[in-house]
């Protein structure tokens, strides 16, 4: 399956869904659900949080589905939906408080053996070590492609905000898949 | 400079290989049940607020109740359980040990249940690797790493349990 945002529901399908026939629900709940809840799991990072999230995402889509006008595909729009809803969770005091005290992630990756699933495990681990903000902000700037503009203003904070949490991140990550690169750079020679 | 550029870009094609998709918590039809659940309890919101003199007054006198039942239960508890074996190297030992105590402890301690929650976080996370390993039918040297690295989690969630019991016990 591609990425959620490239996801198109047919207009009949759509427009059944939103007559409330249950079957057309079911087929727009499993065109979007997997891409959803891989996008909630990568900003959420906790899984029984993520879970939470995807229930919330799920349910503001059928609630709201009959103000979809179709303008972009519905995958964007579900994305919105869940990008909004991880966002506030990041946000809200309470959790802010909770990462703080949380213990901080494994610093070295566990596999090395080469291979395209063993990247995919290290790329996983190395985000996980990233800070819940950083990670939403490295996700939805490369992988999401959104602007820093746009991630501003879904942070509620500026652009200035979004590249300083992006560059944090390309460090972060740039340590855990190159560790020896910037000692030797900086060893005297 | 060029080679920050690059490695920047080298860095953001790395994040976008990674599969976007996982699989759902649950399929249609359990979604569709637990919204339903979730619309019947906001349905019954409105009716909570006429009888609440009488929900709040039951709801004192079971909380009192427990209060008086669990300080008297919490001494069998701890001692229903005995301590993990020392030698408790195997994972699945650790599990039946974690299977048989109770759900949450009497006493709830934050710092403790933040520790215990971001383990079984990382034990779930474990086990989606480990399912996406066994299904890929990768390399059984992968498989056993996972296995390993779940075990040091099991173990580990073990001690914390363990010691959250020993705590209540303490406090009694």
């Amino acid at each position: 399956m591609g990425k959620l945002a490239e996801i198109v529901v047919e207009e009949a399908v759509l427009e059944r869904a939103k007559a409330g026939d249950e079957r057309a629900q079911a087929s727009i709940y499993a065109a979007v659900a997997p891409g959803t809840f891989g996008l909630i799991r990568r900003l959420a990072g906790n899984r029984a949080q993520a879970e939470d999230l995807f229930q919330d995402t799920m349910v503001s889509l059928y609630q709201h589905l009959d103000q979809f006008r179709g303008e972009a595909p519905l995958g964007a729009w579900v994305r919105q939906i869940a990008v909004t809803k991880c966002l506030m969770y990041l946000r809200s005091p309470w959790r802010r408080a909770l990462f703080s005290l949380e213990a901080p992630p494994d610093e070295r990756p566990l596999l090395s053996t080469p291979g395209p699933f063993a990247e995919a495990v290290d790329v996983e681990r190395a985000l996980a070590s990233l800070k819940p903000t950083t990670r939403a902000v490295v996700w939805l700037y490369e992988v999401e492609g959104y602007t820093h503009e746009e991630i501003a203003r879904a942070f509620g904070r500026s652009v200035s905000f979004s590249k300083s949490q992006l560059a944090r991140a390309h460090v972060r990550l740039r340590d855990w898949f190159e560790p020896n690169v910037d000692r030797q750079t900086c060893t005297p020679t | 400079m060029h080679s920050d550029i690059e490695r920047q870009a080298q860095m953001a094609d790395r994040l976008r290989k990674v599969p976007p998709d996982a699989q759902p918590p649950y399929d249609w039809l359990e979604y569709r049940r637990r919204e339903q659940i979730r619309a019947a309890g906001n349905d019954a919101r409105p009716n909570v607020s006429l009888s609440f003199v009488a929900v709040a007054a039951t709801l004192m006198l079971l909380v009192v109740g427990s209060i008086v039942l669990l300080g008297h239960r919490r001494a069998t508890h701890v001692v229903a359980h005995r301590p993990p074996p020392v030698e408790m190297l195997d994972s699945a030992a650790a599990e039946r040990w974690l299977s048989n105590l109770p759900p949450e402890p009497v006493i709830v301690r934050f710092g403790t249940r933040v520790a215990v929650t971001s383990l079984e976080d990382r034990i779930a996370q474990v086990d989606d690797l480990l399912t996406a390993a066994n299904f890929e039918g990768s390399q059984p040297a992968r498989i056993a790493a996972l296995r390993e690295e779940r075990g040091v989690l099991v173990t580990s969630l073990v001690q914390v349990r363990y010691a959250e019991a020993l705590a209540a016990n303490a406090a009694q």
